[in-house]
């Protein structure tokens, strides 16, 4: 094993949630090398600081501070959900009419693009087709 | 999740979210107000709550007010003179040892922070860590291979 997959592996082998196999792998480098057995050291340490907990307590009367607090607010986050609940339906309608008059209006111009009668040639470049176009209209025949 | 649920979730969560925010804060009288402020602001918005996030959404709640109230009264830095009373003795760590590895705490990501508090506040396995917030057990375990090893980088760089 590697020294980067044992650093890894030290964490879950402290917290005992490593497997059998691994714990034997991890534990076999470890008797070899000095670095990681001394990481594994810091990491215990650190293991006993976070252990430490302090003795804090929540006061009794918090408890009943927040529940109180709930219940005065609770017609308000009632009122303030039925408004957007009301609110939603003419967004929502908004939204429909808006997507509906877009599609038609969609339609209809892409469908007069595509069905206007081909009349007279476009010129779309210059040079030799250009040429070719304005005689054309000119009614002129070069066959 | 139901408003009818609040109930029981704030039974199973005012403990720990009490002591987190004690943790980060180290006032008591700010972190009364600021646990009321959390539930408060949770229940506000529980309709929108998925079951399965919720503790990570509190702790998540918790997090940002904490910093933000700390930042807002400009002491980044301040804790109560029981802060350190209230502490066992610990021969190998001193007083300072614990302040650097609390600051620490403070500056890590909320989510390492949260595994950080649930495996050691509330003595959780990786598994009961990742059904409490809703991830896999290797994502827990990686999750606190990182916080641990910022934690143990930090105090190492404070201690030089």
């Amino acid at each position: 094993m590697r020294c980067r997959k044992a650093n890894e592996l030290l964490v879950p082998y402290l917290d005992k949630e490593l497997s059998g196999d691994a714990v034997l792998r991890l534990e076999k480098h470890l008797h070899t090398c000095v670095s990681c057995r001394v990481r594994l050291s810091e990491y215990r340490k650190l293991d006993t600081m976070l252990k430490v907990r302090e003795t804090i307590e929540m006061p009794d009367w918090m408890r009943e501070r927040i529940r109180h607090q709930i219940r005065m607010h609770e017609p308000q986050r009632l009122a303030i959900r039925r408004r957007w609940n009301l609110q939603t339906v003419p967004i929502t309608l908004a939204l429909l009419l808006s997507m509906y008059i877009g599609t038609l209006i969609g339609i209809k111009t892409f469908t007069v693009a595509a069905t206007e009668p081909a009349g007279e040639p476009e010129i779309i470049a210059y040079g030799e087709t250009t040429i070719f176009d304005l005689a054309y209209m000119n009614g002129e025949n070069h066959e | 999740m139901r408003s009818d649920q609040f109930e029981s979730f704030l039974k199973a969560n005012e403990l720990r979210i009490y002591h987190y925010i004690y943790q980060l804060t180290g006032n008591e009288a700010d972190t009364q107000d600021l646990v009321q402020a959390v539930f408060f602001a949770f229940y506000e918005h529980i309709d929108r709550i998925e079951e399965i996030t919720a503790v990570s959404y509190l702790y998540r709640i918790a997090h940002n007010k904490a910093l933000t109230h700390l930042k807002n009264a400009g002491r980044y830095i301040s804790t109560d003179p029981i802060h350190f009373r209230s502490l066992p003795q610990q021969p190998e760590s001193s007083a300072q040892d614990y302040e650097i590895l609390r600051l620490a705490i403070r500056d890590l990501p909320v989510k390492l922070a949260t595994v950080i508090h649930l495996q050691y506040y509330n003595k959780m396995t990786y598994k009961e860590i990742a059904e409490q917030m809703g991830l896999s057990v290797k994502a827990v375990e990686s999750l606190l291979v990182r916080a641990k090893k910022l934690l143990r980088e930090k105090i190492l760089k404070e201690n030089r």
